[in-house]
Order: C-alpha cells, then structure tokens, then sequence
C-alpha cells in the first residue's frame, strides 16, 4: 500500500501480513454470479433516511463511542520504503506502475511537480516531468 | 503555383495549376464537401486542406493520394495555417475549437475551444506576433505563451494525475487544463486547455483507457476523447453551490459512471451519448443526503460491487452499487474522513482522516455472515512525531508473488 501525506512524504507499507493471517483471496463478483448480475437497473432518486433524526446529540453520542479494537498491532505492518521530501507541497496523486521492468512510483503534488521514483532511491526521483 | 478550391455543389477537390499551362497539373480528390481553406507549408512541403466536411486532408502536391485524413473536429472547418518558422499547422471550425497539429508527425498537439462565440468564420496566424485571430462577429486575439516553466512540471498546482498503463501517458490535470505526458519519453504531448469553468478536481478513465472522465470544482462532469480532446458527453452535473466532485469511479464492462459530490449526492450514469435525451435521463440511479455533511472522498470496487464514500460528518459509508442500498457504516474516525480506497482485489477498506489515523477494514461478508473487523490502527507521523494527514493512496497487489 502506498501512502502520500500533506507534508509530501512518502511511504510504503507491506500489508501482506493481513493478507496471510486471514488468508483472503481475490474476489471478483462480477465474473462469479454473473446471472443475478443486473448493474443497469433504473432506481427513482430517493433521499436517504440514515440522518433523519436531525438532533445533534446523536452525532455526540457516536463520538462517545469507544473506539473499536484493531485485532493486529501496528508494528506487524512493516513500513518497507519511504522517500522523505518527495514534494514541498501536499500530494495529490500517488500510483504504482507494475508494468515496468523496475516497478516505478509516479507522485504529483501541489507543488505544481510530477515525478517518478523507483524503489533504489529514495533521496533523488529517477524522472521529473 | 495556383491552386483552387471547388465550391459549392460541384464535387470538392482541389486543382494545382501550373503558371503556364491551362490545364491543372494535378488533382487531389478526397473531399467529400466543398474546400474552404488551403495552405502549404514550404519547410516541410505538404499542402492542407480544409472544408465543409469535418476533416483534415495532409498532402504531397506530387502525388494524387492524401498523405493523412486527421479527426478531430466536429463541425465544418472554416480555416487552416502554416504559420512560416514553427513546427505545426492549427485547424479551426465553426464552432470555436482550434487543434493545433504537429506537421512532423501529425498528431494533435493541444486543443483548445474559443469561449463565447456563437460561429467562427475565420482564422489567421500571425506568426512574427506569436498570435493567432480568430473572426467572428467579434476579433479574439490569442497569444502563444511561454509553454511551460521549466522549473515545474505543470504551470498550475496539480490537482490530480492519472496514469495509463494501456497507453502509457500521464494525465495531469492543473486547474482548468490537462497535460498528456508520454511516460516514454518523459515529454508533454498534448494539452486539453480550459476545458472547465472551474478548478478540476477529480479524473477517471474508463476500460478500455478511450476516455477521460472529469469533474470539476462547480460539479459538472464531462467525457473527453483521450486521442483528439473532443468532449464526447457531458454528464448530469452536481449542485453548483456545492457539488465539488469528489470521487468518479469507472464501472468497467456495465458502463457505467459512479460520481459522489460534496452535495452529499451519489449518482450513476451510464456512459452513453444520445442527443434525444437530457443528461439526467442517463443518471440510472442517484441517492442523495447519502451523509449529514460534504461527502469528500469516495471510492469503488467493481469486484465487490460496493461504493465506499467518506464524509465531512466523520463517517465512513459504504453502499451497494447495483440498488444504491446502505450496507454499513463505520463510525470510528474522529476528523473529516478525507480518504476511502479499497485494496483491490480483497475486501479491504482503507480509511483515513485528517488528523493522519488511519485504519484497515475487513469488510463484511454476506455469505459467510462474518461481519466487519477493525485489522489495523495507525497514525501517519513525521519524524518530529507530528501527525500528518494522509492525502493521497494506491496499492498493489501481485498475483504472483502473492
């Protein structure tokens, strides 16, 4: 997972740990229950009623709530690459191109730059458009 | 050297006379429609021709047969220049848009349209000035800037960027124009100028990477061809108060469009064009105070069928995309939800906020009646141990190498 923030670092973190322990697999259901499939379905426009009952309190009491309990500690997620000062700015759009022969990382902030990493230097982008 | 135009009615084809002879040397037929404008360039040694029909003819005077038919206008052509010195060749047609064409190699090197005029009627260039005039009932004068500052990637801050990894460009989109940069070579090679009245803040592409789908600031969403930066379609748009587009998702084989807003309102559109209907009748489906405040950032999982929005109110929601019906909601950010994304192909949710905390979702499966689990909590910190908000995500997954 690639992870841009507003101070324009950028990080990398293996999340296949999660993927392991609770042994999930790729799901695909459009190719899966194809003949229940109707995506072209013509629905009036409604209002949803989930806010309905327009008190504040409600929204308060949902703050009150504790917080719910992760089931994996932090530390199990490794951060494997980071590239600090990426952008002087906010980035806006992060993608991992795979298609590469040396997978690349493509990141574009407000500091009006787009730039291209790969994963052997992190002080310096391979390419800046 | 001569040359003439056919005119109205007779079939259109394009005649070079030779100065001593009365009998035209050479004939170029193509044109399906009367020719209104010629030019040849003399540094590269090709004559252009325009007319009432929508297209652009690319010739050899030597040789009978066109060197290119080039699209990418949509209404008759009213002119065409060489301009002396410069790499290019800028077409123009009734309806004010202007593609400028490089006469190497004969691809459209930025479009753009001439706002607030009801029918162009004429074209020149002037080269020495760097301008280009454009005639209707009013002159408008258009000045060649500086392209790009070399410093910086985009003249404008970038709002957001896209990849393609069919076509291998970069979609860069700064304030109301897009730059397509080839990853290839690492140039820009084309640029959609002002196709918006208002900062664009949202991109999506669609299967096959033909289209680029793109919502602005006031919430109107259009559908441009990636090739010739025509707009194709434009969508039913959002509230103009406050309808910033915040997500579009591309439905891939159902062609469909999903676009949520800061009116809090989702909408599905089906791709489609048809010039009988308004643009909300090919909203399928829509749903609105879809959250009590802004929705500010969405995301879809075509393999899950699920649509995941992120508010303004702290809340986290997720909706099924085939009857727009409420499935869960998360309630456990503290700040104004600025990111949703599915980890593709797993049904992962990522959220995070603006205070930079950020959680990972097993997401609920009907199926197995399992319902949805906290994995993972964490703060984004610098190395001051300041929490940063998160503004922008991606991820991969390799089948390969699991």
């Amino acid at each position: 997972m690639l992870i841009g923030d507003e101070k324009g670092e950028v990080k990398i973190q293996d999340i296949s740990v999660i993927i392991k322990k609770y042994n999930l697999k790729p799901i695909d259901i459009v190719t899966e229950d194809n003949n229940k499939r109707n995506p072209n379905r013509n629905i009036k426009s409604e209002n949803c009623m989930l806010d309905n009952n327009n008190d504040d309190d409600q929204s308060e009491m949902d703050q009150r709530k504790p917080d719910p309990t992760p089931e994996l500690d932090e530390g199990k997620i490794k951060q494997i690459y980071a590239i600090h000062q990426a952008h002087k700015d906010v980035i806006k759009s992060i993608a991992y191109i795979a298609a590469t022969d040396v997978p690349l990382i493509f990141t574009a902030g407000l500091d009006r730059m787009a730039k291209i990493w790969d994963m052997s230097n992190s002080e310096a982008p391979r390419g800046i458009l | 050297m001569n040359s003439g135009g056919g005119s109205k009615g007779k079939a259109a084809n394009e005649e070079l006379f030779d100065d001593q002879a009365k009998e035209p040397t050479k004939k170029l037929e193509g044109h399906k429609k009367a020719v209104r404008e010629i030019a040849y360039s003399l540094s590269y040694k090709v004559l252009v021709s325009v007319g009432f029909d929508f297209q652009v003819f690319v010739w050899n005077p030597y040789w009978e047969k066109e060197i290119i038919k080039l699209d990418g206008h949509e209404s008759p052509l009213v002119g065409v220049n060489c301009p002396a010195g410069f790499e290019c060749f800028i077409t123009c047609d009734t309806k004010g848009m202007i593609n400028v064409w490089n006469i190497k190699d004969y691809s459209c090197m930025q479009t753009f349209h001439v706002t607030n005029v009801n029918q162009v009627t004429c074209m020149r260039v002037v080269p020495k000035h760097r301008r280009l005039v454009i005639g209707s009932r009013v002159f408008k004068v258009f000045e060649q800037k500086q392209p790009f500052n070399k410093q910086t990637s985009d003249d404008n801050p970038i709002l957001c960027a896209l990849f393609s990894t069919i076509r291998f460009e970069f979609y860069i989109a700064g304030e109301r124009s897009i730059n397509v940069w080839n990853a290839k070579t690492g140039k820009p090679t084309r640029c959609f100028k002002n196709c918006f009245d208002s900062d664009i803040t949202c991109m999506a592409l669609d299967k096959e990477h033909r289209k680029l789908i793109v919502g602005s600031h006031l919430g109107r969403i259009k559908v441009f061809d990636l090739l010739s930066g025509v707009t194709i379609n434009q969508l039913d748009s959002h509230s103009e108060e406050n309808g910033e587009i915040s997500f579009i998702g591309y439905a891939d084989e159902d062609l469909n469009i999903i676009t949520t807003a800061w009116d809090k309102t989702i909408k599905i559109h089906k791709d489609d064009r048809d010039e009988q209907k308004k643009a909300s009748d090919n909203v399928m489906r829509s749903k609105k105070m879809c959250h009590k405040k802004d929705i500010i950032s969405g995301d879809y999982a075509h393999n899950l069928g699920l649509i995941a929005t992120g508010g303004r109110d702290f809340k986290v929601r997720i909706w099924e995309y085939e009857r727009m019906k409420f499935e869960d909601e998360i309630i456990a950010h503290k700040d104004e939800v600025t990111t949703v994304k599915f980890l593709r192909p797993f049904p992962l949710l990522m959220t995070a906020d603006s205070k930079g905390v950020m959680y990972i979702w097993l997401l609920a499966n009907s199926k197995t009646m399992e319902e949805r689990k906290c994995l993972v909590r964490w703060v984004n910190k610098n190395s001051m141990e300041i929490d940063i908000p998160i503004s922008a995500v991606d991820s991969y997954y390799d089948s390969k190498t699991d």
